[in-house]
């Protein structure tokens, strides 16, 4: 067990330590490199694209884990439930996330589309609940609800199948005691399953904004790099790789990973001073 | 060792199974189970309607795609795309590529993250919760940053272009994972377990693998289909560590799929219908680990 | 079920059930067996290394590739591997490989094929990583037009490597374009300009009888068309172009731009954006969107302006020569044709495309630098390059090739003559960042913010950039 423990950690934190050394030099692609101390950093302060990066992937996490969270529990909470095809159910639970991230990307894009998409084709064709077809992705705000419902779609299984399956390990008597007793279904939700689920749900809220808050994938597909929607995770891409700027995207990243460490110690403490 | 608990869950059971058998035959009930199914409904659809729509993009034309106004079913059915995908030896050789991939990261995060949660969230040993927070902090990373050193790392070591430097590179960010999402399972087992072991005569080993394991069942079942769902997911290292096309795992071919088109024509139909396709092992997969996620259900009920 | 004493001590134990292991077994089986004959079927199609012989049962449908002019030279060096980049998918793959297969077969110089991502800059960035780690492997690689001035310090000069005659057979700009600090970098494969794309049965049904020579003129005729169309088909738009915040957003630009006399962005080492006809050239654009065209033409790429054309929804549309494969089969095939794009309504107002295309350049720290220049002197002859003219569509980057009749069959656009416009590589390997400076700018201006500011700014950040 060490061994293996060890040497995934040499090459995790390998890149990491290159990573914080390269933030403090000017190196660019092709080019040359020099130490300049903080230089990078100061410039990040001012980096107007940067902060707009930053704003836009919380808002997107933001968004997307409170959803997924609710969604997420009402999913795991029905299927827990016993009724015909719930099997089948739980089975049809874990397609969208199945389905390649880029593919379920483009797949949206199409259907979001405002020409041919299927969903103006709801709205205004079918339903006529618009009147003229919406576009989808024009403006920051409309791409951003458009992109985390991309995505709520595709990773609200990830939270359901944890909550389920911390939901299963519940013992049932001490859920039938609670019934007995006359509690009504929403006390009995917050008093007694609630605690059960909390380690999980935890272990489930960490694991998901830290994937929303380095989400890549499904914001390039849809936008390339427009720069109201360009996340930290697009910036870094574009500082090194297309512009070559290997020292100040190297910084760049430094910062984004401290944020995220910030996420990640915020929501330990949070659950450390809530539980007992 | 018979806790008090299992005399309570008696006298509970007792009482509850009196009151729950009348009040299954109410309207009330019946009004309740009909609002559930039509959540279940809702549900159905939020969930397969775009894979419905991906299929029906599958077996049309890639011109209906525009067709105004949106053609529901298809209105002329092919299975062109389904043929060309099935014809490119590169398509099925990147399945295979990704089932290795998949299954070998999975047994062993999940291997190591059982042991290592086990480990961590059982027993009380100083520096105990330092370690659990710099195992987490192997998953801040955003992969674009660390790619760079890896791509250097793996051409050192003469990794790259081959599997295995997918195997290690996906375990940096799916091992913190199961280690975190395990600890959580095995912290829920209430202690009286080892303890009843333990006076029984398991060693530590046997107490791991014949109690807790067992319990956790349902946890270990989640973080698997997880763990293999991230993994089969991959892009970008998938895409920076291997040249060669036969080292190719799926999101890397299906992005480059379609004979027929150009470089700047999006083949729709080819896609969609490869996506489709390698849907199939990862269903089939989570059909097989979905049993242990039941297992835990029949749990507490029996009493001795 | 197992009713053990284990289930007395162990409250909640999971009883073993007696048909669980069964069908988990029957399943894991079926998985392993799948498996199995995938990978014999993999292995049965004969997976080449790079796949060079991957794909020969989707290549039989196309004609053997030209004989290899130099292939005396190339023999010296039979026995020896370059590995190469080559196009990763659709027609291009097949062709090249074909290309690849005759030349091993005449010259015995093995070839490895290694096939690029489909995204550019998923090429770029494979490209730039090896070469900064400083690989020997691949020998010879594809590089986009605007590569050259950010890898060109680890790229192999081609003057050394070919005469005279052979370079000059190549349009003067495209090698202007790829020598950085008098090196040759890179030797032109094959290139693109923009187009305009017209639908000749709407321009007769709206009595117009050829194909606007102004902007203005254009914009007129898409509003009338416009107007006409939409009352059958609401999803009907008058033009369509690259909107997207992306490099193809530049060369429309760009294009724009040069159309109005507004310079290219950037002139020799000056940034020349911000004078009157270049802002009343974004200005026109920006009036286009939400009349003759739809706002999601912002997020647009070529791709999107294909499909929109193809599907009959639009009248005009720019776009790349590749395009003109909607006449093998799509709506509009037969009802269209292409002409050179609309000249600015000003003094000195001339038509203007935007140049594009790929290159072939080798590995400076290549070990087989004479044989990869040999297959590099193949993959480029006029032959090589009809070849793929004709069969995957690639447009030559030789005018005498260009002016070859079956090449000319295959690619009527062919026959208009472009007045070609370079984006601003010439400052080096800052170009990627000017680049984002101005398809972002123009992307914002597109989308309603206001043209003058914009233009100020983007002029600001420009010189700040080149400083």
């Amino acid at each position: 067990m060490a061994p293996t423990l060890v040497v995934v950690a040499v090459v995790a934190f390998y890149p990491a330590a290159t990573t914080v050394y390269q933030s403090f030099t000017n190196d660019t692609f092709g080019g040359t490199s020099a130490w300049v101390g903080l230089e990078n950093y100061s410039a990040l302060i001012h980096d107007t694209a940067f902060w707009a990066a930053v704003w836009i992937t919380i808002e997107f996490t933001v968004i997307t884990v409170a959803i997924e969270t609710a969604l997420g529990m009402i999913l795991a909470l029905t299927l827990h439930k016993s009724f015909a095809g719930r099997g089948a159910m739980r089975a049809m639970l874990l397609v969208p996330f199945a389905i390649i991230n880029v593919v379920s990307a483009s797949i949206w894009k199409l259907m979001l589309n405002q020409s041919y998409g299927v969903f103006n084709d709801l709205l205004v064709g079918k339903l006529h609940l618009a009147s003229a077809p919406i576009d989808f992705f024009g403006s920051r705000g409309t791409a951003l609800l458009s992109v985390s419902a991309i995505d709520i779609w595709k990773t609200t299984p990830f939270m359901a199948l944890l909550l389920l399956a911390a939901l299963q390990t519940i013992p049932t008597d001490i859920q039938e005691a609670a019934q007995v007793d006359g509690a009504g279904a929403i006390r009995r939700f917050f008093v007694i399953t609630l605690p059960y689920l909390r380690p999980a749900l935890l272990v489930a809220l960490v694991f998901r904004s830290l994937d929303a808050l380095r989400v890549f994938d499904v914001f390039y597909v849809l936008f390339g790099a427009r720069a109201d929607t360009t996340t930290m995770s697009i910036y870094i891409e574009q500082n090194i790789v297309d512009f070559g700027k290997v020292g100040y995207g190297s910084a760049i990243s430094v910062l984004t990973m401290l944020l995220i460490a910030v996420f990640v110690i915020l929501y330990v403490g949070l659950n450390a001073r809530t539980s007992r | 060792m018979k806790g008090q608990r299992i005399a309570q869950g008696r006298l509970w059971q007792r009482t509850a199974v009196q009151r729950t058998s009348t009040r299954r035959r109410t309207p009330q009930a019946r009004v309740r189970r009909a609002l559930l199914y039509l959540l279940v409904l809702g549900i159905a659809v939020f969930l397969l309607f775009p894979i419905y729509w991906a299929a029906k993009t599958a077996v049309s034309p890639d011109q209906e795609i525009y067709a105004t106004p949106a053609a529901y079913l298809p209105r002329h059915f092919t299975t062109q795309h389904l043929a060309n995908a099935l014809s490119d030896p590169r398509f099925v050789r990147s399945i295979v590529n990704s089932v290795i991939v998949g299954a070998s990261v999975t047994v062993i995060s999940v291997l190591f993250g059982a042991f290592a949660a086990y480990a961590l969230g059982r027993f009380q040993f100083r520096g105990r919760m330092s370690l659990r927070y710099v195992i987490l902090a192997m998953s801040i990373f955003p992969n674009i940053a660390i790619l760079a050193s890896l791509y250097k790392v793996l051409t050192t070591t003469h990794l790259y272009n081959t599997l295995p430097a997918l195997i290690v590179t996906y375990l940096i960010f799916i091992l913190p994972f199961t280690v975190w999402t395990l600890a959580s399972f095995f912290q829920q087992l209430p202690k009286e377990l080892e303890e009843a072991a333990y006076i029984d005569g398991a060693s530590s080993m046997q107490t791991f693998w014949r109690v807790i394991m067992p319990l956790a069942a349902p946890g270990l079942g989640a973080t698997a289909i997880l763990a293999v769902i991230a993994a089969w997911n991959e892009y970008l290292f998938a895409l920076s560590f291997e040249s060669d096309s036969s080292n190719w795992t799926v999101p890397v071919m299906i992005s480059n799929i379609g004979a027929q088109s150009s470089a700047y024509t999006i083949p729709w139909g080819d896609e969609m219908a490869a996506s489709l396709i390698v849907m199939l092992p990862v269903i089939a997969l989570v059909l097989l680990l979905q049993r242990w996620i039941v297992a835990g259900l029949t749990g507490g009920s029996v009493k001795g | 079920m197992s009713g053990t004493a284990r289930d007395d001590a162990v409250p909640g134990a999971v009883p073993a059930p007696s048909t669980g292991p069964d069908r988990r077994n029957v399943l894991r089986l079926g998985a392993v067996g799948i498996g199995l004959g995938a990978l014999l079927a993999a292995c049965g199609k004969g997976n080449g290394i790079g796949g060079s012989t991957a794909a020969s049962s989707s290549s039989s449908g196309l004609p053997a590739a030209p004989a290899v002019a130099n292939a005396a030279d190339a023999k010296k060096f039979s026995g020896s591997t370059v590995a190469t980049d080559i196009p990763g998918f659709g027609t291009e793959l097949a062709t090249t490989q074909q290309l690849a297969k005759q030349f091993e077969a005449e010259t015995g110089v093995k070839i490895k094929a290694i096939p690029l991502p489909k995204s550019t800059s998923d090429a770029y960035a494979a490209d730039q990583r090896l070469l900064a780690s400083g690989q020997s492997s691949p020998d010879v690689l594809l590089v986009d037009l605007i590569y050259p001035p950010a890898l060109a310090s680890y790229l192999l000069d081609l003057k050394g490597h070919l005469t005279e005659a052979e370079i000059a057979l190549t349009y003067p700009n495209l090698i202007a374009v790829n020598t950085i600090d008098s090196r040759l970098v890179a030797y032109p494969w094959y290139g693109g300009f923009g187009r305009l794309y017209y639908r000749t049965d709407l321009l007769q049904k709206y009595g117009y009888t050829k194909p606007p020579a102004t902007w203005t003129e254009l914009t007129t005729m898409a509003a009338k068309i416009q107007a006409g169309e939409q009352q059958a088909n609401k999803a009907f738009s008058g033009y369509v172009f690259q909107g997207n915040a992306y490099e193809g957003l530049t060369c429309n630009a760009l294009e724009w731009v040069a159309s109005y006399n507004g310079g290219t962005f950037i002139d020799g080492n000056t940034v020349s954006v911000d004078n009157p006809n270049a802002i009343a050239a974004l200005k026109l654009a920006q009036g286009w969107i939400g009349k003759i065209a739809q706002t999601s033409v912002t997020t647009f790429t070529e791709d999107e302006a294909h499909s929109a054309f193809g599907a009959g929804n639009a009248a005009f549309m720019r776009n790349w020569e590749y395009a003109q494969d909607l006449q093998k089969g799509s709506e509009v095939a037969g009802k269209f044709s292409v002409a050179p794009l609309p000249a600015g309504d000003v003094k000195g107002g001339t038509t203007a495309a935007a140049a594009g295309g790929w290159a072939v350049a080798i590995n400076k720290n290549s070990k087989n630098q004479d044989a990869a220049v040999e297959w590099l002197k193949y993959l480029t002859s006029p032959a090589a390059q009809a070849y793929r003219a004709v069969n995957s569509s690639d447009v030559p980057a030789q005018p005498g090739v260009a002016a070859m009749s079956e090449v000319q069959a295959a690619l009527p656009a062919l026959k208009e003559q472009v007045i070609p416009f370079a984006r601003p590589t010439q400052i080096g390997a800052k170009y990627n960042e000017a680049s984002t400076v101005i398809f972002q700018a123009v992307n914002a201006m597109l989308r309603g913010s206001p043209v003058e500011a914009g233009v100020k700014k983007m002029a600001a950040d420009l010189r700040e950039l080149i400083a």
